[in-house]
């Protein structure tokens, strides 16, 4: 995701007063995050394009809800709930773990923006990254969309605990009750994953 | 993995906060010393580090699209079927048009317990405090404005008013000036009255009683005591109109019930007539009445009342509501006042029918129309916050 936009605050305050198109500044600036959140909260290339489009929505007919501060967390607060106002409305349970390990025909993935170095590179980074997202999408949902701000989008603890409306504590919690989820999932497929990506057992350790 | 069991949820939650360097101070100490002496606790440290780092290594996704919005996308919801905004702005003025109008009207209502004479009150009340205010005896001021009233109220009170407008003959005539004639009587004779401040007294008579009951005309015959109770109450009215006068009761003595009782009966029944004696005494009232003439005015009155008194007692409850003025303007009023009721109502009742209609039309029509606006107010609000 890109800097925060020089001329952020003037947009925000344009678009408060009804523009349009200095919404669509900050929209086209943010909307790959959005579309990043979206994607692995529901698991879906089209239902997180949907959502994607819900939150936009949502938020610039909120935007007298901003009180300032950091813009893009807010944003993804709003495309948090817009997801999972999707995954209500579409009653949709999230993928289980394994249902879309490489090899599975049930989505293509998302298009990445990283060039790929060779192609056999390339089958293994997207093996790799097919197998986390299918371990984050095995995650509760509220753990889910605590490690997806945290480490895919970057906020902060004090940010998450805005976003999600819950204290410090309840995030170091979930969050690190989601990390050790995505480490034993890791782990049970580890056979899939690149050795040096392997994580190592405590058995072998010692 | 049989080394986990080593570590409990609190360490797993020291090792992921450290890694994002969350820990307090101490925390992290703590943490670090232990770190350098268990390896099993830096091992998962690693793991643990080498899973955030594959989740933070996953290549940022490109949005299939943009989402750039139409102005058909964030048009309101609500405007499809409602026909008004539903910004907050609108909801913040609805509401507070709406607590105007309903605080307006309940407020007419309270202050003027009859909704039948609140508005003709009201009227009066406008008019008469500010010649209240000018005046200190309360008297003089009344009459012009109480006029005006009683034109108003003239209309509806006209049967009662009737009784007490009759009175004025006598006296009435006497005074002045053009009075009414006296005995025309009730219905709409010489308007405008003479007013001849002072009728009262003389004519004076029992009549007034006649009147009372709402028979009305007696009219002619001397009412003009009658009158002269007629304007007090005229006079009254206004004060307590303007003041909203509670207590009362403790009126004058004679005079005073006098004035009151009159005062009742014509605020009740009569506010027009009051009114016409009103204008009558803000003619011939103010021209004279001392206190010693009103004393004397109200003496008389006070034979008259006492006559009256029937009548009176019917709006007793109300007459008490104006006492503190209702001595002077008594005595002021009530001479001149008789005579002028006869003529005002008679002259004035159209006009009294159109005001005092209206009023209570807006009395109502404000608490409607607020409530109407609260309830938009509401919704607006309800349909933003949804939206």
């Amino acid at each position: 995701m890109a800097s925060n936009l020089e001329n952020e605050v003037a947009l925000i305050q344009s678009a408060r007063r009804g523009s349009l198109d200095a919404f669509n500044h900050l929209v086209l600036h943010y909307q790959d995050g959005v579309y990043s959140l979206a994607y692995r909260i529901m698991g879906d290339s089209a239902a997180a394009a949907d959502a994607a489009q819900e939150a936009f929505i949502a938020a610039f007919r909120r935007l007298d809800t901003y009180r300032g501060g950091n813009f893009k967390s807010w944003l993804l607060r709003i495309a948090t709930n817009a997801c999972y106002d999707e995954l209500r409305r579409r009653k949709r349970r999230p993928a289980s773990a394994f249902d879309d390990l490489p090899g599975g025909d049930s989505d293509d993935g998302p298009s990445l923006v990283a060039d790929m170095p060779t192609p056999e590179q390339a089958v293994q980074q997207n093996e790799l990254n097919r197998a986390i997202e299918s371990c984050i999408s095995a995650l509760q949902q509220e753990q889910r969309s605590i490690l997806i701000l945290s480490d895919i989008e970057g906020l902060s603890y004090q940010e998450i605990a805005a976003a999600e409306g819950i204290n410090l504590g309840t995030v170091k919690s979930r969050l690190s009750r989601a990390r050790a989820g995505i480490r034993q999932c890791l782990q049970a497929v580890q056979e899939l994953l690149p050795s040096e990506y392997r994580l190592k057992s405590n058995d072998e350790a010692i | 993995m049989s080394a986990e069991r080593n570590f409990t949820d609190q360490d797993y939650e020291l090792l992921s906060a450290y890694l994002d360097d969350a820990l307090a101070e101490a925390e992290r100490a703590a943490l670090e010393t232990r770190l350098q002496t268990d390896d099993r606790l830096r091992q998962e440290l690693a793991a643990l580090q080498q899973t955030v780092n594959l989740v933070r290594g996953l290549p940022p996704l490109k949005a299939p699209r943009n989402f750039t919005l139409t102005p058909g996308m964030v048009r309101p919801r609500s405007a499809r079927w409602l026909i008004f905004p539903t910004s907050a702005a609108f909801s913040a003025i609805s509401a507070a048009a709406a607590t105007i109008l309903i605080l307006l009207g309940a407020g007419i209502l309270l202050l003027h317990g009859n909704s039948g004479s609140a508005p003709n009150l009201g009227a009066a009340e406008q008019q008469s405090n500010s010649q209240i205010a000018s005046a200190p005896t309360g008297i003089p001021p009344v009459s012009e404005k109480t006029a005006e009233r009683d034109q108003r109220t003239a209309d509806e009170t006209t049967a009662a008013i009737t009784s007490v407008s009759i009175p004025p003959s006598p006296s009435a005539i006497a005074n002045g000036a053009a009075l009414p004639e006296p005995n025309a009587t009730n219905a709409v004779q010489p308007p405008q009255v003479t007013n001849q401040e002072q009728p009262a007294p003389g004519t004076s008579d029992g009549l007034g009683y006649t009147t009372q009951s709402g028979s009305s005309q007696g009219g002619e015959t001397g009412q003009g005591q009658m009158a002269q109770p007629a304007a007090p109450a005229d006079s009254t009215l206004l004060y307590a109109a303007t003041m909203a006068p509670p207590s009362v009761a403790p009126i004058a003595p004679g005079a005073a019930d006098a004035a009151a009782q009159t005062g009742g009966s014509t605020q009740q029944e009569n506010n027009p007539q009051s009114s016409a004696a009103a204008e009558i005494l803000s003619d011939q009232i103010a021209m004279t009445q001392t206190g010693a003439q009103f004393g004397a005015d109200n003496q008389d009155t006070f034979g008259l009342l006492t006559a009256t008194m029937p009548v009176v007692e019917e709006f007793a409850a109300e007459p008490t509501g104006t006492p503190t003025l209702t001595p002077t303007i008594t005595a002021t009023a009530s001479p001149t006042a008789a005579p002028t009721l006869t003529a005002l109502p008679t002259q004035t009742p159209p006009a009294t029918f159109v005001q005092t209609v209206p009023v209570d039309l807006l009395t109502w029509g404000a608490l409607i129309i607020g409530l109407l606006l609260l309830v938009v107010a509401v919704i607006t609000t309800i349909i933003r916050r949804r939206g």
